[in-house]
Order: structure tokens, then sequence, then C-alpha cells
């Protein structure tokens, strides 16, 4: 009887000492293909959506398969939005969650620049039912400033692009003839201004909504990465471009136009989205999320129709902003390869075609179903030239907060006329670097 | 009227309340600002009984039936239920320690005077300056190498650590402000210094400490940054933690106004039961406390 | 060092005994027994709480002050900059500005906070009712600033309660009230809100120790309401204004989550840097998700503002202090 016990123990000792070499070598051990391998779990996953969320709900059916199937238990925690900040003492710690997730824009400044990431290359050739992972996610919508240090550190499994929302049923003329050149827009705000309508509802408080216009228009104008250029310039030469002034001219014709509904500077999200979803106001330009966010309280039979932003110059590229969500491994996990495993699963057909119909969120995969209110968005990434992410990318301490989004507040609220938008930017992006070196 | 009866009985006329015109309209304001605030708290507690659509179209209205859905919602959706049993115990056990370490450390730095009590007292007082997010990432990772993060335990620990320059400022000025006679009585009569202080100083000094306890408890109650950072599972947070939670559910599956309101209610109105069970003795202890 | 007033009546032990200055009275000669078995308790009866307080609160405390000589992102290499966090805090001018602002929250609210703290405890002695009336200006400062802030937007918001309830009474242009140059008004504004009830309570205290035969003096001397205030109840309750003044100046730096809540739409946006204040200011530098942390930068800023703010309560215990009035 002992020896058979003790027998016992040499299979789980050598298990143990494969564990131990893999952690210490970083890598996911051989062989995990997809199915966890020896890594057996149990995966702790830190979650950014809270329960009833509909994404949640799809997560919370992929676990329940995923444990029936591979035999690995996840325990996950549903914290929310404030993941990525309970993350970051964690990270000092080996007390680190196996898998994480959020948008890139989140966890890219936390996870990748600090080194705290598991590259996920290897990951990157695994299999989902058939097909190698790196086949799966779209190369269109990857950059080289994603990777660190050449890798990939992300598992995207879904997307989000932005568009000009609007009332389908209030307006099926937008549904087939959408304006498609940036005069046509102007000239489209015109009309509903003179009609008696409010053309524009805005979240004005909310610092990131109001950029999506300075920064659009600019990348539009110059192209994709390079807003990146015009924020890492230490002379800060190129705000002096025709360039930015044009863009900000043009968000300066939105504001000084009077297309923004009333009191859009004094109000607190979500109250102007609110009241866009009730029909007080015609045009909103916001993420792929509005359909699930403003459903619960739109008026009853509201219709999701969208267009995306229009061309600024004729001819040139096109653009599409394009934001991965997914998941991210800390590279203190102590179970890697399982906690892959795990996010890979979630790019079967079957939650992914989930997250595109009941979720109402862009899925990564292109042979995923999505919901028809979201084929309009979906479109227009798929024939889009280049693609940026929201903030082009700008990740440097404290520049978004601190620098861009109060002095572009000012422009978009209309203390600012569009020179001195771009001389006071100027200035202090200058301090800005000087005070960095 | 009874003031009319009191002065019969001898007040002065200097004490009784003048009704000058200026204390009049000072005392009809007050009982504006005193009205408000009620109309505010009963507002709150009468929305939580309506649906999202209702009170953006009639904020004002009443409910048009007493159903306790939001209630229910933040209870079960926003993990209220565990969330206030977390709460409670977290918020009592860790006040209840806060004031029995602190106190018999207020009353000797206060009793006994040197340049090593003054400077300890200095020492004490320093911390009360330091805000919580400075100190955040190195408890944290301090807590972590004693396997102290994510527990209740933890945080009740750094509770009493954080509350100790406060309330120890307190005490020393409440002990300080307590009479020396009865103690030097008691030592004439042959007490020892743990007798004296437990059974003599302690009693006199309930009022403080009441006080004290009390105001912990509150600040414990209501305090959201440790909490938020130092607890990671679900099933361990306390109630501030769970209600920003739940209102980012809320919003961002489509603001359920009523819902919010009775998250808001559930957080509150345990507030509003012990204030009002208390209420009297915290001011009249914190009056006792802080007179000198 | 004692006013001239007539000497206290003996007391029973209850309530505080003032005393000049601070620190015991000297001692009768049998005071000495208790007092040297007393001392001999230094490390049993100060020992936990000094545990408790150098573990959990002063060694993090100087391993942030380490923290803000190194360049670090909160995980992940530390670089060792020397005072170069600090250089840059002061030169930023967005700190100078927060530190404004604190400075203004400090001021403006503490002295709206004190002002009417001071009317109320006046208008509530002998006031019918003034148990009720002094808990319900209290209650504000029980409830988590997160109600505030939840509460704030569904009332200003421009189709808000306010301006539903203004409408009757002909308003149609009413002001913005959540206008970024309007949030931080609206932020000191709940401030006094929420703080004023807590220093009425410890004012009221001062205000009723006040023994009743002095008021008789003061009306047989012929005095007015005015002359009153300025010569009996100033001076008398003025240690009790001078605790409390220290004690909203050290709070009120630390002030952050209502702020926080209020101007950024309930944790879901950072508030506007016009209503950022010192404590806003190190949070977002450290946790604010949107750029790459700066932890060494947001604890120099933390630090600095405390410095700063500690002369100023030095200062103004200095100027406060006057001996205390025995009676």
């Amino acid at each position: 009887m002992k020896r058979r016990a003790a027998l016992s123990l040499v299979p789980a000792l050598a298990g143990l000492a494969t564990l131990g070499a893999c952690r210490s070598a970083g890598v996911p051990a051989p062989g995990s293909a997809g199915t966890g391998g020896e890594d057996t779990g149990p995966v702790t996953y830190w979650s950014s959506w809270k329960e009833g969320e509909a994404q949640q709900k799809v997560l919370a059916d992929a676990i329940t398969d995923f444990t029936a199937e591979t035999r690995i238990e996840v325990k996950v925690e549903w914290q929310g939005r404030n993941v990525t900040q309970k993350l970051v003492p964690a990270l000092n710690t080996n007390k680190v969650p196996d898998l994480v997730d959020g948008s890139y824009g989140k966890l890219a400044p936390v996870l990748a620049e600090t080194g705290q990431a598991a590259p996920v290359d290897d990951i990157y050739t695994t299999e989902v039912e058939g097909k190698p992972v790196a086949e799966l996610i779209p190369q269109r919508y990857q950059q080289d400033r994603m990777l660190h240090e050449g890798k990939p550190w992300m598992i995207p499994t879904q997307m989000t692009g932005d568009a000009f929302w609007f009332d389908a049923e209030a307006h099926p003329e937008l549904t087939s003839g959408a304006p498609k050149t940036w005069a046509e827009f102007l000239t489209l705000m015109g009309d509903l201004k003179s009609s008696g309508k409010v053309p524009l509802a805005a979240d004005g408080d909310i610092a990131g909504y109001n950029a999506y216009w300075f920064v659009s228009l600019y990348l539009r104008l110059t192209g994709a990465g390079k807003f990146y250029d015009l924020a890492a310039d230490r002379s800060g030469a190129l705000w002096d471009s025709p360039e930015a002034l044009q863009a900000a001219q043009e968000v300066e014709k939105i504001v000084k136009g009077g297309y923004l509904v009333n009191g859009y500077g004094a109000s607190k999200w979500p109250a102007q989205q609110q009241a866009w979803a009730t029909g007080k106001a015609e045009l909103l330009f916001n993420g792929s999320w509005i359909p699930t966010e403003t459903a619960p309280y739109a008026t009853k039979g509201f219709q999701f129709g969208s267009f995306p932003f229009p061309a600024v110059t004729d001819g040139g590229p096109r653009l599409a902003r394009a934001d991965f969500t997914g998941f991210a491994i800390p590279a203190k996990a102590q179970h890697k390869s399982a906690a892959g495993a795990f996010a890979t699963f979630l790019l079967r057909k079957k939650y992914q075609d989930r997250w595109g119909t009941e979720a109402k969120v862009l899925p990564v995969r292109e042979d995923a179903a999505t919901a028809p209110v979201l084929q309009p968005v979906l479109d227009d990434l798929r024939q889009a030239d280049a693609v940026y992410q929201q903030s082009d990318g700008v990740a440097f301490p404290g520049y978004i907060e601190k620098v861009f989004w109060p002095v572009d507040d000012e422009l978009f609220l209309g203390k600012l006329t569009a020179n001195e938008f771009v001389a006071k930017m100027k200035t202090t992006q200058i301090d800005y670097w000087k005070n960095q070196s | 009227m009874s003031q009319t009866t009191r002065s019969r009985q001898g007040l002065s006329p200097a004490l009784r309340g003048e009704s000058s015109v200026p204390r009049a309209i000072g005392i009809g304001l007050l009982w504006i600002a005193v009205a408000l605030g009620i109309v505010m708290l009963v507002w709150i507690l009468v929305q939580s009984f309506r649906d999202t659509r209702e009170i953006m179209a009639t904020p004002f209205g009443l409910p048009t039936s007493w159903k306790l859905d939001n209630w229910v919602t933040a209870w079960t959706v926003g993990k209220f239920a565990e969330a206030t049993v977390n709460s409670v115990v977290t918020a009592v056990v860790s006040s209840v320690l806060t004031v029995v370490v602190a106190a018999p450390a207020a009353y000797y730095l206060g009793r006994v005077d040197n340049r090593l009590t003054r400077g300890l007292a200095l020492y004490f007082v320093l911390g009360l300056g330091v805000p919580v997010q400075v100190i955040l990432i190195p408890l944290f990772v301090m807590l972590n190498e004693f396997y102290l993060t994510d527990s209740l335990i933890g945080l009740n620990l750094v509770y009493i650590g954080v509350s100790m320059p406060f309330t120890v400022f307190l005490l020393i000025a409440f002990f300080r402000s307590l009479p020396e006679e009865v103690e030097e009585a008691a030592a004439i009569d042959g007490a020892g210094p743990w007798r004296t202080m437990l059974l003599i100083t302690m009693p006199l000094a309930k009022g403080g400490i009441l006080t004290a306890f009390v105001l912990q408890l509150i600040s414990h109650w209501n305090e959201t940054l440790l909490a938020l950072t130092l607890l990671q599972s679900t099933d361990n947070y306390t109630l501030p933690v769970a209600l920003i939670g739940f209102v980012q559910q809320q919003t961002y599956s489509g603001a359920d106004w009523g819902g919010l309101f009775a998250g808001i209610c559930l957080v509150v109105l345990p507030m509003l039961a012990i204030y009002l069970w208390l209420g009297r003795r915290l001011s009249e202890g914190l009056t006792l406390g802080m007179g000198k | 060092m004692t006013a001239v007033l007539p000497a206290p009546t003996p007391r029973a032990g209850r309530g505080p005994t003032p005393r000049a200055g601070r620190g015991p009275a000297p001692r009768a000669g049998h005071g000495n027994i208790i007092a040297q078995q007393r001392r001999r308790l230094l490390v049993p009866l100060v020992g936990p709480a000094f545990l408790f307080y150098t573990v959990l609160f002063i060694l993090p405390a100087v391993a942030a002050v380490w923290i803000s000589l190194h360049k670090w992102a909160g995980s992940g290499p530390m670089t060792f900059v020397g005072l170069r966090n600090y250089v840059q805090v002061v030169q930023d001018p967005l700190f100078v500005r927060a530190f404004g602002n604190t400075l203004l929250l400090l001021i403006v609210v503490g002295l709206a906070i004190f002002v009417l703290a001071f009317a109320m405890s006046l208008v509530l002695r002998n006031m019918r009712g003034r148990g009720i009336a002094r808990s319900v200006i209290f209650f504000p400062h029980l409830v988590n600033a997160l109600v505030f802030g939840t509460l704030a937007g569904f009332l200003f918001n421009p189709g808000g309660l306010v301006n539903a309830l203004l409408r009757p009474f002909g308003v149609t242009e009413p002001p913005a009230w959540l206008a970024q140059e309007n949030i931080f008004p609206l932020i000191m504004l709940t401030l006094v809100l929420v703080n004023t009830g807590y220093y009425t309570t410890i004012l009221m205290a001062g205000v009723d120790r006040i023994p009743p035969y002095l008021y008789e003096d003061c009306a047989l001397a012929g005095a007015n309401a005015w002359q009153r205030l300025r010569h009996l109840i100033l001076p008398l309750t003025w240690d009790v204004f001078g605790t409390c003044a220290v004690l909203w100046t050290i709070s009120s730096v630390k002030i952050f989550e209502l702020i926080w809540i209020f101007g950024g739409s309930s944790g879901a946006g950072i508030p506007p840097t016009s209503t950022w204040t010192a404590a806003v200011y190190t949070y977002v530098t450290a946790f604010s998700g949107q750029s790459i942390p700066a932890y060494g930068a947001a604890t120099a800023s933390a630090i600095i503002s405390l410095v700063l703010v500690s002369l100023l309560a030095v200062l103004l215990r200095r100027v406060m202090h006057r001996e205390a009035i025995e009676f």
C-alpha cells in the first residue's frame, strides 16, 4: 500500500517539476494547444464586466462550457471597469490574476508599458477550431505600436469602432443617403437646424468623447499614426501645420454653428446620451457600444441607424477607428497556459456569434455573425484602408488627461477659437516635454 | 411656551432667546434647511420604488405601486447583501479595536508629561495630514507579503492603523480634560495604576470613548479608496465598493435610476438608523471631547 | 494667566476642567506615587497603538517618500531620479492651479463653514427643538460621497430636477449649473452643506459651556448683543475655534472623493482640470488609467502638499493660540 502510494507520488512530482520549470521559463508548457496540457489551472480571471451586462452573460456561459470541456476551473471576479486600478498594486506582488480583460487603451499603460504583460506570441500559434489564432485576428487591425518588444501581449476578442448614430425611424433618409464627405455633413447639420431640430447631442463632461472630434478630423487630414507624431513632437512645431489648424477650425464650425444641444457643456453623463435616445437630439457621435448602452431607456420603437465619420479630403486613404478589447496575461501569472486556453476559447465561433448578436458588440473574427444594427460600423471597418485607435496610441504619462484633454475641452466647449487652440496646445505641449526630460 | 414658563421661574432676561428680528430670521432659515434635508431623504426613498422611465418623465410623481423590484435588484444584482454584512462586521470590529488600542495610549500621553510623551504625541498627530493615496501602493505590497490582501482581516488592520492619528488626537485632548483628583484619591487609597485606569478613569471617559467609537464607525463605513484597492474578490466587497460597482452596472447597461436610488437608500439608511439611535450620544460625546 | 472673572465653583468631576496652557496641572506631593507607577506603563499602554500606527501607516509613508525619488509606473522597473519629480511637479501649472484650488477650498469654504456654524450655534442656543435641528444638519456628514455625486447629476442636469422646479417660476434660461467653470463652486457649496453640521455640533459645545451667570453679568453691565458677542462669547470659545480650524485645515486638504465623484460623472470620467485640488492631482497622476502612471510624481505631489499644509496648520495654531481663559 505504501509503495503504491509512494509510486503515485512520482507522476505528481514530475508534474510539479514541469510546472515549476515552465513557470521559471515563463512560457506555457508545450502541448497546451488549446486544452491546457499539464496546466490544470485554476485560472483566476478578473473581468472588467459586471454581472448582468450582456457581455458578461456570454462569458459566464463560456466559463461553464470551458470547465466542462477541459476540467480547468475558472475563478472569475466580476470587478467592473475599475479592474485595472485593482491590478496595478497587485502587479508588484505574486498574487496576480492569471487573466485580465479590458480595452487596449486601459491595459496597455499598466501592463504592456511596464513590462508586466506576458508575451502571447506562442498562444497566437495555437489553433482554435482548426485555424491558428493569428489568422482569426485580422492583420489589418494590428499595428506595430501595439507590440511590446516585438511580441503581441493581448488576445483580442472584440473590437470597438465609432459612428454617427441616429434614429432610423425618424430619419430613413439617412439610412440610404448618409453624408459621405465632411462638407455634406455640415450641410446636413445646417438642414437639421433650420428645420427646427437639434442636430447633435454630446455629453460635454466626458473629455474622451469630446476629443473624438479633433482626433478624427486631424487623422483624416494627415493619415493614421499622425496624431501620435503630433503629440510626440517636443518642439510642438506640428501644431503650426495647416492640417492641425484646419481640424481645429472644423471642430469650431460644429461648436459655433449652434448644432450642439443646449446645455451640452453643463450636464453629467449620461444625461445627453439619454436625451438623444429619447428623441431630443438627432445625431450622436459615439462608440459602437451605443445600441447596448442606450437601448434600456430609448423610446419605444427607436431603431439604431448609423453612418461612419465622413471623409474630409477628396481621395486619400479611408480611415476608421478600431480598438481592441480582449484578454491579457500578467507576466507573473502562475497558470499562463490555462489562461491562454480560456482566452482562445472565446474565439470559438459560438461565442463570437453570441457576442455579436446578443451583446451587440463587434466580434474580432471576420466570419462571426453580428447584429444588423452594427453592420454599418462593421462595413466601415472592413472597407477602411487604415485604422487608428482612440487616442492614436498616445500614452505618455499624463499627456492625455493633463495636456490634450483640458485644452481640447476648451475648444469643444466654445472657450477657444481654432487659432487660440493650436497656439495653446503648442505651448502646453512644449512645457510638458520640457518637464518630462 | 416653555420659555415663558422658565422665565417665570427666574431665568434672567439675558438668557432667554430674545425675540429679535435677526434671530427670528435665523431660526426660520434653519428650519427651512432642516425641512429641505428631510424632504430630500424622503424623496429618494419614494423614488426608489419607481421605474426609470417614470422617474425621468415625472420626477415628483408618486409610485403607482409599491413594488420592491428595485430593492431586490440592488440587493441581489448589486450584491448588497454580502457587502452589507462585510461592512457591518468591518466597521464595528475595526472601530472597537481602534478605540481599545488608542484609548490607553491617549491616556498615557495625556497624563504623563515629559519630552518623550510630547514627542510621541506629535508623532501620532503627524499622520493626520497624510492622504491615503500616498501610502496605498506600499501598503498593498506590504500586506501581500503577509497574505493579507483581499482579506477583511487585512482591511481591518489597515483601518486601525490609519485611524490612530485622529483617535489618539481626539482622546488625548479628552483625557487631559478629566480631573486628576479622583485618580489621586484612588492612589491614596492604595489602588495600582492599572486598577485606577480601568476602574476609575475609563468609566469617566465613557463619553469621549463613545464619541471616538462612533466617529470611527462612520468613517470606516464610508471608506472607499482602501477597500477598493485592498479587496479583490467580490465576496469581500464592502458597501461603498459594491455601490460603485452598482452605479457602473446601472449606467453602462442603461441608467436605471430606480435601482440606483434603491442602492443609495441601502447605503444611507443604516447610517440613519445608527444615527437616530446613537445620535444624541454622539453629539454629546463630541462636544465633551472637543470642548477642550 | 486667568482673566478677571469669578472663581469657578468646585465641580464633582464631570466635564472638562479648564487649565491654562497644555499639560497636566502641577501636583501635590501624593500625586507623585501615581505618576511614578503610571510612567512604567509606557510600553503596554502606548505600545500597541504605536505598533499599529508605525507599521501600517508610517512605514508605507516612508516607502512613499522613497518612491517619490524614483520614476515608477506602479510596477516594473524603478529608475532613480532624485528630486526631479519634485521639480517637475512644482513647475507643472496644473499642480499650481490645483494647489490654488485647495487653498480656495481651505479658506473660502472654511470661512463659510465657521461663520455659518457659529451663527447656527448661537441661534440653536435655547431654541425649541434644537436636538432635531442639530441632528438633521449633522446628517449629511454621514453620507457617502458617491450619493452626492449621483444625485448631483440628477438634480442639476439641464433637464434635471432643479431646472424643472424653476420653470414654474418663469426661469426659462437657468444657469448652467454643471458647466466646467461652475462645478467647483457647486462642490464648495456641497462641502459647506456636508461639514457645517459637524462643526456646528462642536462649536455648540463651546458656546454651551459658557455659564449662565456670565450672561447675567453682561446684561447687568448693559451690554448689547454685539458687545456680548465680542467680549464674552468669542473669547471664551476661542480655543474650540482653534481646534476646529486646525482640524478643518488638515481634513480639507485630503478631500478627494466628493470632487472625484461630483466632477467625474460618478466615476465614469475624470473631473475637469478646473476643479482639481492637490488630492485629485495626486490621484490622477497615479491612477488615471488613461496613460502610463507616474507614481514617483504622484507621491512627490502628495508630499509637497502635505508639507505646505503642515506649515499652514502650524501658523494657524500659532496665530490662534491664546492662553485659555479659566472660568
